[in-house]
């Protein structure tokens, strides 16, 4: 009986996470929050059932009942979640916030299965993050003076990135974190939004060779003390983000190119100047002659995501612990090992329909500064887990970046759920400019009816008088 | 508050505004870029993942193997007639042990599970310790505090043949390959000294360490010889293949050797075999005349035919082969030109190379590759894999195979095979004497060869190690196994 709840409720997991994948891409074909609220309906309900089922194998595998009241606080965290923010802000977008939920339960879920000290601490920084966003959320919509801070963010970026350079603690090779008062973070994942703020508050008004050069240069200065930092990953992620963004504001292919170009010339620098650059390249081409070394890491990532088949292994039945920092950088691995192949791509589904999302916002709003800013989040967004998934499978070389919103730790959920906060603002905007156009519009509704109704009274008593 | 109809209007008002000037076209890129970046990741992890499972399981770094075999006893060898030839039985205290029932009989070709494997045990070992029973059979299994079973491995050895082919060949070593020249199929693969593998963690370090006679070898596979007058087959086919109209037009007079250079080369035993053309020359194996042959040949053409016929390289099987050595080349001395041409010197053939070609002149200058899986079956009845038989490739033309067929006709109506002659099947094959420098030991007998030679249904390949001539020695051991085959199986005749 046992297997046979177990087994089935493994297979229910995979086809309703696809599900709710499915849903979130129909959900873009509707322009309105309203139109759009019998899929949220159904996407809380597979929510519920995936969070039923997970917890029911979790706790008939392990047998600690206690494993219940995790989930209870986690509901009342992720529910608060979607319940505060229709309630507060009635026109957000609510499709991020639901797959947001789908994406720190799956988080939650995996983290107590490989550390349960983990993901109780991973609630914690799922609740600070979850208010953060929504403070964040009002600031940026409360305050338009935020579009002319760009020194500001630029130097507060440089400041963030020297501190971490002179007093952070190299972990796995890297300078990327400070401690402050017993709290740990990593400024690097903070530095993104800050890049954003500033290429969008420079770029918003005028795109000329200034602005764009202005852009580049703080970018730049960024990715120079990240290197030193040995943090390919965020250098990486900043100059995309910036390519981007500088695209979106000049519509201009020829930037791209360029950046294109100087990304392989400094990839290639890259590789020549630094032996930890060289190391990943290695690792990445031919793990399996380095399999006790360099290659050790992706080796295992591999074995796990091969040996999780389509369905999964269930959770607890695989070996997830065997790859090194599973649940920062190969968070992905464990999940294709015990949820499925078919899990992990409704996860990256549900990501890629977020930032189709946010992109369809960004176009449909004039105000130009929230546009840039809802384009660096996608694409910030997107391609950071293009580089860690693609990393753990030896797609590409890895970067040791984290899975945004689904890795254990509080700075890149914390800067995720900003950035969403920020992105939740823009939507605010958006429907601002929308009640706006729409009672122009309905004035002249109003005028064009009242004139027809002139009209036809004045047709209508000439009538009269030629009968 | 808005109404619904208002909405509407100003919607679809709204959209047409968008169509009509959009500025979003650099968005539109980076949504379609990006979406295209992520699939095609995707893609690749999916395919990548399911195209390695096998080969990531059987990683010694990979954990995935030992969880496997905690949670699934092993599944069963079990041949194409049906017979368990290797089978895991549990104990009352859930100890289990791998049983080989056969003993001997399969020592090489099945291998062993223990101290890291071999043979078929090894190459299948993904399957055996996978378990891909049907929901209801695990909860049985579950319910009875059981490991699940893991799935069964139908291979396309012939046990009745396997044993004939093993008692055949003695106590000689040396050794027996039986084939399916259509399909592919090993039906039977003999190599001694063998071992008995239900013992083996036992008596390795005695099996082991006697290098003299490396009793793990499976020569049939991974043994190389001298393939003597085997080769005069190759040498031949070059000959057929420079003078495709007049070889037939060949003759030669042999008096019992032949100098060249201040090289001589000796019939075998010194015999004088007089005048002869080109199918008496291979019918009888006369050195002389394939070492006149043999000069006579395009080095550099023959090197090409040489790698064609899968020389020098890695055979393109599923197991572990030794790879065959054969170098023609101009820049070689007259005497190893003589040597080559007659399969002595440097040369050497691993018996399932020699069986791999004369499959192909069986099939009509096809070659199927060799195969010994036939299918994964779980324990209660789905087949999870089918293995099927697939070609290798054209490695000689029809005409060319058809030549040859009547060549090795005639080794055994007038040649040195000639105790196959009165059979009631019409087999074809071509026997060899493999020699040494040191003349105190006896030579290597070989013989390979198909039957019957209009239809073929089975390929044997015959060596036993200094045993004497091919005729005299590996020729019997070919006939009896043809004899009993042909007993069981009726001979079709198109």
């Amino acid at each position: 009986m046992t297997l046979y709840i177990l087994e089935i409720s493994k297979y229910l997991v995979a086809g309703l996470s696809i599900l709710f994948a499915t849903l979130g891409f129909v959900a873009l074909n509707y322009r309105s929050e309203k139109k759009r609220s019998p899929i949220y309906v159904l996407q809380t309900i597979i929510l519920a059932l995936i969070e039923i089922l997970g917890f029911l194998q979790i706790v008939m595998r392990t047998g600690v009942i206690s494993h219940f009241f995790y989930a209870v606080f986690m509901t009342i965290v992720l529910l608060a979640m979607m319940l505060l923010t229709k309630a507060i802000f009635p026109d957000a977008n609510r499709l991020i916030i639901n797959h947001m939920a789908f994406l720190m339960m799956t988080s939650m879920i995996i983290l107590l299965r490989i550390d349960e000290k983990k993901a109780i601490r991973q609630l914690i920084f799922s609740a600070i993050a979850i208010a953060l966003m929504m403070a964040a959320c009002e600031i940026v919509y409360r305050f338009p003076v935020l579009m002319d801070l760009k020194w500001v963010y630029s130097l507060l970026g440089v400041f963030f990135l020297s501190v971490v350079l002179i007093v952070g603690k190299a972990t796995n090779g890297s300078y990327l974190s400070i401690t402050v008062a017993h709290v740990t973070f990593q400024p690097s994942e903070f530095v993104k939004i800050l890049l954003i703020f500033f290429i969008a508050s420079t770029m918003y008004q005028s795109n000329g060779l200034t602005e764009t050069t202005l852009s580049f240069a703080i970018t730049m200065i960024y990715i120079a003390i990240l290197m030193i930092s040995k943090d390919l990953g965020t250098s990486a992620i900043l100059f995309v983000i910036c390519l981007c963004m500088v695209f979106l504001s000049t519509r201009k292919p020829s930037y791209l190119l360029t950046g294109f170009m100087l990304a392989v010339i400094g990839s290639v620098i890259g590789y020549v100047m630094f032996a930890h650059v060289r190391l990943r390249v290695h690792a990445w081409l031919d793990p399996w002659s380095k399999i006790d070394s360099s290659g050790y890491q992706i080796a295992q990532s591999l074995f796990a995501i091969s040996s999780g088949g389509l369905w999964g292994l269930g959770l607890y039945h695989g070996n997830p612990k065997t790859i090194p920092y599973v649940e920062d950088d190969f968070i992905f691995s464990a999940i294709c090992q015990e949820l499925g192949m078919i899990y992990a791509i409704a996860l990256i589904l549900v990501m890629l329909g977020m930032f189709l999302m946010i992109l369809l916002e960004a176009s449909r709003l004039r105000d130009n500064f929230s546009k840039l800013l809802c384009g660096g989040i996608a694409v910030s967004f997107i391609f950071q887990t293009f580089l860690t998934v693609g990393g753990g499978t030896k797609f590409i070389p890895l970067t040791g970046v984290t899975l945004p919103l689904v890795s254990y730790g509080g700075s890149s959920l914390v800067s995720t759920s900003l950035m969403m906060g920020v992105f939740e603002a823009a939507c605010l905007i958006r429907a601002d400019e929308f009640y706006e156009a729409m009672e122009k519009f309905e004035k002249r509704q109003l005028k064009k009816q009242r004139q027809n109704q002139q009209l036809r009274n004045k047709q209508r008593q000439e009538d009269y008088y030629v009968e | 508050m808005l109404n619904d109809e208002m909405y509407e209007a100003f919607e679809h008002e709204n959209s047409r505004k968008k169509r009509k000037h959009s500025n979003n076209k650099a968005l539109v890129f980076l949504g379609i870029f990006f979406s295209l970046l992520i699939i095609s990741m995707l893609s690749y992890i999916g395919i990548y993942s399911y195209s390695n499972a096998q080969t990531f399981v059987e990683n010694k770094y990979n954990t995935r193997a030992s969880q496997l075999k905690k949670e699934n006893s092993r599944g069963s060898i079990i041949s194409s007639d049906g017979v368990e030839l290797a089978i895991t039985q549990i104990d009352d205290n859930g100890n289990e042990n791998r049983v080989y029932p056969y003993k001997n009989e399969f020592a090489h070709v099945v291998g062993y599970s223990k101290l890291g494997g071999a043979g078929i045990e090894n190459q299948v070992n993904y399957y055996l310790i996978n378990c891909n029973s049907d929901l209801s059979t695990k909860a049985a299994y579950s319910n009875a505090k059981k490991k699940f079973p893991g799935d069964n491995v139908y291979v396309t050895l012939n046990s009745s043949l396997q044993r004939l082919a093993y008692y055949s060949l003695g106590q000689y070593n040396g050794a027996v390959i039986i084939s399916n020249p259509k399909t592919g199929e090993i039906l039977a693969m003999v190599s001694k000294p063998d071992f008995d593998p239900n013992t083996i963690a036992d008596d390795w370090n005695t099996l082991s360490k006697d290098k003299e006679n490396a009793p793990l070898l499976n020569r049939a596979t991974q043994g190389l010889y001298p393939p003597g007058s085997t080769f005069k087959i190759l040498t031949s086919l070059e000959y057929i293949r420079e003078n495709p109209t007049n070889f037939m037009g060949y003759s030669y007079m042999c008096h019992g050797s032949i100098t060249k250079d201040g090289n001589t080369i000796k019939c075998y035993h010194g015999q004088v075999h007089g005048k002869e053309d080109f199918t008496k020359s291979f019918a009888v194996s006369c050195n002389s005349s394939y070492s006149n042959i043999g000069l006579m040949l395009n080095q550099t053409d023959f090197a090409k035919t040489l790698d064609s016929m899968l020389f020098n390289a890695p055979l393109p099987v599923d197991f572990a082969t030794a790879k065959s050595r054969a170098t023609a080349s101009t820049s070689l001395s007259t005497h190893a030109i003589m040597q080559l041409s007659i399969g002595q010197g440097a040369t050497s053939v691993s018996p399932l190379h020699m069986n791999m070609i004369t499959m192909a002149i069986a099939n009509d200058g096809i070659l199927k590759k060799p195969y010994q899986i036939d299918r994964v079956v779980s324990s209660d009845g789905n087949v999870v894999k089918k293995f099927e038989s697939s070609e290798i490739g054209r490695i000689m033309s029809e005409n060319e195979a058809e030549i040859l067929t009547q060549m090795m006709r005639a080794v055994v109506t007038k040649g040195t095979a000639s105790s196959l002659k009165n059979a009631e099947y019409e087999a074809v094959g071509k026997t060899g004497s493999a020699e040494f420098e040191d003349k105190t030991r006896n030579s290597h007998a070989w013989f390979t060869g198909f039957a019957p030679a209009n239809d073929p249904q089975i390929c044997v390949t015959v060596i036993m190690e200094n045993a004497g001539s091919g005729g005299h020695m590996a020729v019997p051991v070919a006939k009896r196994i043809f004899d009993e085959y042909f007993k069981v199986n009726t001979i079709k005749n198109e």
